[in-house]
């Protein structure tokens, strides 16, 4: 609050003491020099600030956010200070993975297997495609240009049910930090279009007049910068994706039905087809062109969620990126059946589930000869 | 509508195109009522209702009275009395019943009386003050009897000083309305320059020294006393930079559409007396209530004793005007005595006194330390609260609460460089110097304050008066 406090003084001052500048005499302007310089001079304003402060969803006071920026750069680091990784594990997700992940635990089994990696965990509850297309960037850039040496690189990417559905869900609400933050100009366009274009089955998820006016609004707040300071982390915290939940949330049981469903979508091969939305396709699970990864895998956290479930398999089939949908996947399903392994009836894992996941995930990996 | 919020900037914008295409002063006119109506409207459309009544009776009184002739003092003063019913309704009615149960309680009789649930409509002192002014002026034949209807509801209504001033004298505005306003670029340049500095006031400084104050004044018991006086001085900077901040822009946004308001602040906190403080803190209000009130009831007439006793009348009226409740008095009762002693002062033993560098700085630090304590009851949450905070400021105080981190640059710095510097004479200085620079240098500010201010919009805190 001080370091804000006093930023804030000082630039109060500054932007007062402005007003002392000698200006040379001059006459009345014209109409058209009222309108045209001073919108010059606004925008050069902003321009400043955005040299200033490049990529300010960096920079963000949810330190989640700003969290997993600082820790792509501690990662990338940690490899470059070590010549012992052969691998960088990038994971990009939602809250599922957030739970259910443990990126140390993925680390030190890999490790224990002769598998020597580095764990990129990029999880964020709540998270949409634009918002992790915005961190995922960063991401892929750092990779490009910061490593020592060249690594395989392999990139898990969880299926989102939700989001692909609904594209501007986070959108129609009041601006929040996030929103702000990850709302650039790509993001905004790209979001208006997708927003717009999008064929929603659901009356209820349809984009509306408030998800766009949501876009614009945190797009207008991210280009002018409204509210940047407010929003600055001054404390550089880093967070490694992963939130282990020790409490249920509610008592809601898992029922043995809920269970004998996901094993059923595991195991049959004629799932039950549901259509991937056009634009899901092109923009995430297609094959990337971007030469940074040397493995590209889908997969998604174990749960008993089956409209997630079902959704992961659709994308299975009608893809050609190989999915990590084995037997490995069921039988981690099967073990999973405990009610003491759940956060809320089967959908996010606790931490003792995530245990369990972590150890499927990393089994999976050695069995599909992603790792060196 | 608050002027910070991210929609103001689109209405204002879209107001000046359309108001400064259309030819006639009548059109104009009738398009800016219509943006007022609609900028109070956005807030609560129902109050609409009330703000047009008001405009009714202040538009049928003097037409009323030029009918009536030989009932002129019922018509007027029944107009005046309906006004502040209107105000007393809203304003002030839980507040008398809630005083006269806790008087019945005192003195031992059980009540079970009801209060309501009222909201208090944005605005409404400004307003009906605004409507006093001009019943009142045309009585005094200051203003023409047959102001037409659009003139007297532009004038009540126009939409940057509606909901926090500064209130305007008819005689001031609505002669304004007689002219055809005329596109005059200086005039543009300054009504921006005054806008942005207001909104760095508001949004740069007293938006980020609000939630250290909040925190202080939510419960002062728990701080250390040099957290609770460094909170009491940030609510200090932050009432002033909040009121001058709004005021300032009210100003800037009536030039933009070639009107002018009168000053509402002159750098309060360098006076050097309190006779001085409110000759430059809420200057419309000051003369309002020496116009409209202080010679009503008296004024200089009857000696110095009744003088004394007229100026703590107004005094205490103007402090129950910022709100329904007690800590107001005391504050306008605290000004008011403050007042009368430097009158005295003034009058019989301050004439004796030389006025060199020592005796003005000691001037100045009793003025402001003054101000500065009478801001705690206006701030604070109750009357506990106040004593707590003012047992902070005991010299041999060992309250040794909570600790936090005090924000003092942004406490001090820009209230020490805003009264060192005077910005708004600057603007005009500048303005007259070279109009164009001063607007684009305007907007760059405006680009970098856009960075300090919250992400969440603050209201104004003059908006609950």
């Amino acid at each position: 609050m001080a370091d804000k406090a006093t930023i804030i003084a000082i630039a109060a001052s500054c932007l007062f003491a402005l007003y002392l500048l000698p200006l040379p005499k001059s006459s009345s302007p014209r109409l058209v020099g009222l309108l045209i310089y001073p919108t010059a001079f606004f925008a050069f304003g902003l321009i400043l600030v955005k040299l200033a402060v490049p990529d300010q969803q960096k920079v963000s006071i949810e330190t989640r956010v700003s969290g997993l920026y600082n820790n792509v750069n501690l990662q990338v680091k940690r490899f470059n200070n070590s010549t012992q990784f052969k691998n960088i594990i990038v994971i990009s997700g939602g809250s599922l993975c957030n739970r259910g992940l443990d990126p140390e635990q993925l680390e030190n089994e890999l490790q224990e297997k002769q598998y020597k990696s580095l764990v990129i965990q990029i999880c964020l509850p709540g998270a949409n495609h634009f918002e992790r297309t915005n961190i995922l960037d960063y991401a892929e850039n750092s990779l490009t240009t910061k490593l020592s040496r060249k690594v395989n690189i392999v990139f898990l990417r969880e299926a989102s049910r939700y989001y692909d559905s609904v594209p501007l869900a986070q959108l129609k609400n009041h601006p929040d930090q996030r929103t702000i933050a990850y709302m650039d100009l790509y993001n905004s366009a790209n979001a208006i279009i997708t927003g717009l274009t999008v064929d929603i089955d659901n009356e209820k998820y349809k984009t509306t007049a408030s998800h766009i006016i949501g876009v614009i609004r945190s797009s207008t707040m991210n280009l002018s910068h409204i509210g940047l300071v407010d929003r600055y982390n001054f404390n550089g915290e880093i967070y490694n994706g992963y939130t282990p939940l020790s409490e249920p949330i509610e008592h809601i049981p898992v029922s043995k039905d809920q269970v004998q469903h996901a094993l059923e979508l595991t195991s049959n091969t004629q799932h039950e087809i549901k259509a991937i939305p056009d634009w899901v396709h092109k923009y995430t699970y297609q094959p990337t062109n971007k030469p940074v990864y040397d493995v590209v895998l889908n997969f998604i956290t174990p749960t008993l969620h089956n409209a997630a479930l079902t959704y992961f398999f659709a994308i299975c089939d009608s893809t050609d990126i190989p999915c990590l949908n084995d037997d490995t996947l069921a039988a981690t399903i099967k073990r999973l059946e405990d009610n003491g392994y759940w956060y809320d009836g089967g959908e996010h894992l606790l931490q003792k589930g995530a245990k369990l996941s972590t150890s499927w995930l990393a089994a999976s990996l050695i069995s599909q000869n992603a790792l060196k | 509508m608050i002027f910070t919020q991210a929609i103001f900037p689109i209405f204002l914008a879209i107001c000046l195109v359309i108001y400064w295409t259309l030819k006639s002063n009548r059109l104009r006119q009738a398009f800016l009522l219509a943006a007022s109506f609609f900028f109070y409207g956005y807030w609560d459309w129902r109050f609409l209702s009330l703000l047009i009544f008001v405009i009714l009776i202040s538009w049928g009184t003097p037409r009323l009275c030029d009918k009536y002739p030989d009932r002129k003092v019922k018509v007027l003063t029944s107009s005046i009395i309906l006004l502040l019913a209107q105000l007393a309704v809203f304003k002030y009615f839980n507040f008398f019943i809630e005083s006269f149960e806790s008087l019945l309680i005192a003195f031992g009789i059980d009540t079970s009386t009801t209060t309501l649930s009222i909201v208090l409509p944005v605005g409404i002192s400004f307003f009906t003050f605004q409507a006093i002014s001009f019943i009142v002026d045309t009585n005094r034949k200051h203003i023409a009897n047959d102001t037409n209807l659009l003139a007297v509801s532009l004038y009540i209504a126009f939409f940057p000083q509606l909901v926090a001033g500064p209130i305007v004298r008819a005689v001031d505005f609505i002669p304004q309305l007689d002219r055809s306003r005329i596109f005059q670029a200086d005039i543009i340049t300054k009504g921006i320059g005054l806008f942005v500095l207001g909104f760095v006031y508001k949004a740069v400084i007293s938006d980020n020294i609000a939630p250290f104050v909040d925190l202080v004044f939510s419960s002062p018991e728990k701080f250390d006393s040099s957290v609770v006086i460094a909170g009491t001085i940030g609510f200090y900077a932050q009432i002033y930079f909040d009121f001058a901040g709004y005021s300032t822009m009210a100003i800037g946004i009536a030039y933009l559409f070639g009107y002018s308001l009168c000053d509402n602040f002159n750098y309060p906190y360098a006076s050097f007396s309190i006779v001085d403080f409110w000759r430059r803190w809420h200057m419309s209000l000051s003369s309002w209530l020496k116009d409209y009130l202080y010679i009503a009831v008296g004024g200089n007439r009857g000696g110095e004793l009744m003088r004394y006793r007229n100026l703590f009348i107004t005094m205490i009226l103007g402090g129950l005007w910022h709100g329904a409740s007690w800590a107001f008095v005391l504050w306008g009762t605290l000004h008011g005595i403050a007042l009368t002693i430097n009158h005295f002062w003034s009058a019989h033993i301050g004439k004796k006194m030389p006025d060199f560098w020592l005796t003005l700085s000691a001037y100045w630090f009793v003025t402001q330390f003054f101000v500065l304590l009478c801001w705690i009851p206006f701030r604070s949450e109750n009357f506990i609260d106040v004593w707590v905070i003012l047992t902070a400021f005991f010299p041999f105080n060992k309250n040794t609460g909570e600790l936090t981190i005090i924000p003092w640059a942004l406490l001090i710095a820009p209230l020490l460089i805003d009264t060192l510097i005077k910005p708004s004479r600057r603007i005009e200085a500048l303005n007259k110097q070279n109009p164009l620079m001063l607007a684009c240098i305007s907007s760059v500010i405006f680009a970098i304050a856009l960075v300090f201010m919250r992400t969440e919009v603050q209201a104004f805190i003059y908006f609950q008066f």
